[in-house]
């Protein structure tokens, strides 16, 4: 991946990111790659029905983090609405690019990921007991393991949905490891506490 | 244990559920077994005693109703119950001394709850005042409002004979506790609302992480100030439930319910949070606090031991849900 797309994947603001789209196409032209970056940057930052800037990757990411609280309940539903978050994530647009689809679909799904984990960094997140109290520094990345966790195993296993779930996991996983040093081992702890924690509360 | 939380049909209905279920019936039976000793006389199986509980259930269970959309988005709402009462008074004080129609009085009533729960979602959402300090005011300003209109007096909804007694058919129709019914249904509206409509969507997910919201293009201040009118609209309906039940009303009163709603959401699984709700959950807290009520008042006790009741189940149900929380994180 050349450095303009490093580039690219590692900034988040829509705008910037489609700028550094134009300077991939001056310099290099129209290629598969590009024309990938661009379906997948239309489908994350343009919604016809909404007059404000949206992220809809960053909303379905959201939106599977509230399915695996309904999915216990109303599995069939939550899993019709799974599919339909999966593919809003353009993870079904990819295969048409082959290997390198893949590659790019995972840079974009970690740079969502990148994002989701910097707003856990806010003060509403760490939010306690009617947001009289918060959480402590120290707590953060356990409570967002668990997230994590939800994402890449807890919702797949409990839909039996892993294979659909499989790029998501990958870079849910590779994006949180990457950014907590004991990554690895606290998703490894959520997985052992219980197919874990699925009568946590949030 | 692990097998029977495995157990399919646990597994659906949801573990902590049926300890609630398997709660209501303990304390019936506890209550069954204790009231004729301690009160010589009295019976707690009885048709008269099970309608009064659940007289006391409907307007818990509509504030609970509310509450819970609150407490979904990471906010609490402290002033439930002077808004109910102030709700019933202002309306009934429009029916009885300026001779307003009921029905226009009942809409009084739901629009006083919906004022002041946009009062309350205005100032959290658009203005950032905490829930807690927004909703300790509104306290005491419904408070007051009740007062003064009513001139410090209590009033008297029509009786059965009036003519005009016709909305306590909401609670009881020829012995059918309708209220039940109404209950469940409202229940059930907010139980798809809440789960399967984007508002829920949006309400759930502002609880958990409120900023990603935002930046994912949603207009939280928008869908925090609707929980706080949904919660404002339900206080409406607990009021014109509490008339329909108890008739009087007094002014000055209505901060020992706000208790009560809130320890019927978190007993029923509600997050303290934000971002986790129970709907049913909700509501089997508010039989479990009514039936409660009922069987320390068939026990011969007096009401004030309801509210020493009241204050330990909040210490505990909270106490069990940050311990929870902090076992497993």
């Amino acid at each position: 991946m050349t450095e303009q797309y490093q580039a690219y994947f590692s900034e988040s603001d829509p705008e910037k990111r489609k700028k550094l789209l134009d300077a991939i196409e001056e310099a290099d032209g129209q290629t598969p790659a590009l024309e990938l970056c661009r379906k997948l940057w239309r489908l994350r930052y343009e919604d016809p029905k909404s007059k404000r800037r949206v992220d809809l990757f960053l909303w379905e990411i959201l939106e599977l983090l509230c399915l695996y609280g309904t999915a216990r309940i109303m599995k069939k539903s939550a899993k019709k609405d799974t599919e339909k978050a999966l593919k809003a994530l353009g993870i079904s647009l990819a295969s048409d690019y082959g290997q390198e689809g893949e590659q790019i679909l995972q840079e974009e799904l970690r740079n969502t990921v990148r994002l989701y984990l910097k707003t856990c960094e806010s003060k509403s997140y760490g939010r306690r007991l009617f947001g009289l109290t918060e959480l402590k520094d120290q707590d953060r990345p356990a409570r967002i393991a668990k997230d994590m966790w939800r994402l890449s195993m807890g919702l797949p296993q409990r839909l039996q949905m892993t294979e659909e779930f499989a790029p998501l996991a990958k870079a849910v996983r590779e994006e949180f490891c990457s950014q907590y040093a004991d990554g690895e081992a606290l998703l490894q702890k959520k997985e052992e506490e219980g197919n874990g924690g699925k009568n946590q509360k949030q | 244990m692990e097998k029977i939380k495995n157990n399919k049909v646990v597994k659906a209905i949801g573990f902590n559920r049926i300890i609630l279920i398997g709660v209501i019936i303990l304390l019936y039976l506890i209550f069954a077994v204790l009231t004729p000793v301690l009160h010589s006389g009295a019976d707690f199986v009885t048709y008269d005693r099970f309608m009064s509980a659940l007289n006391y259930a409907y307007f818990i269970g509509f504030m609970a109703l509310g509450v819970t959309f609150v407490i979904a988005t990471g906010g609490i709402d402290f002033s439930v119950g002077p808004v109910m009462f102030a709700s019933a008074l202002i309306s009934g004080f429009c029916l009885m001394k300026y001779n307003i129609p009921l029905p226009v009085c009942l809409i009084i009533s739901l629009l006083i709850g919906l004022a002041f729960g946009t009062l309350n979602g205005y100032f959290v959402a658009y203005r950032f005042l905490p829930s807690f300090i927004t909703s300790m005011a509104s306290m005491q300003i419904a408070k007051g409002i009740g007062s003064v209109f009513t001139k410090t007096q209590s009033v008297t909804w029509p009786g059965t004979g009036n003519a005009n007694s016709w909305y306590r058919y909401l609670v009881k129709w020829n012995n059918i506790p309708t209220g039940l019914i109404i209950l469940i249904a409202v229940a059930v509206i907010c139980a798809i609302v809440l789960n399967k409509t984007k508002a829920g969507r949006y309400m759930l997910c502002i609880g958990s992480n409120k900023e990603a919201v935002r930046l994912s293009g949603v207009n939280t201040k928008k869908w925090e100030m609707l929980a706080y009118m949904i919660c404002g609209l339900m206080v409406g309906i607990a009021a014109i439930f509490y008339v329909g039940a108890y008739t009087t009303v007094q002014p000055g009163l209505g901060d020992t319910f706000n208790n009560e709603a809130i320890a019927a959401c978190v007993m029923g699984g509600t997050s303290m949070a934000g971002g986790l709700a129970s709907i049913l959950g909700s509501i089997i807290g508010a039989l479990i606090v009514a039936l409660m009520q009922e069987g320390i008042l068939a026990m011969g006790f007096t009401i004030s031991y309801q509210y020493v009741l009241t204050g330990i189940i909040v210490l505990v149900a909270v106490t069990a849900d940050i311990m929870s929380r902090k076992r497993k994180s």
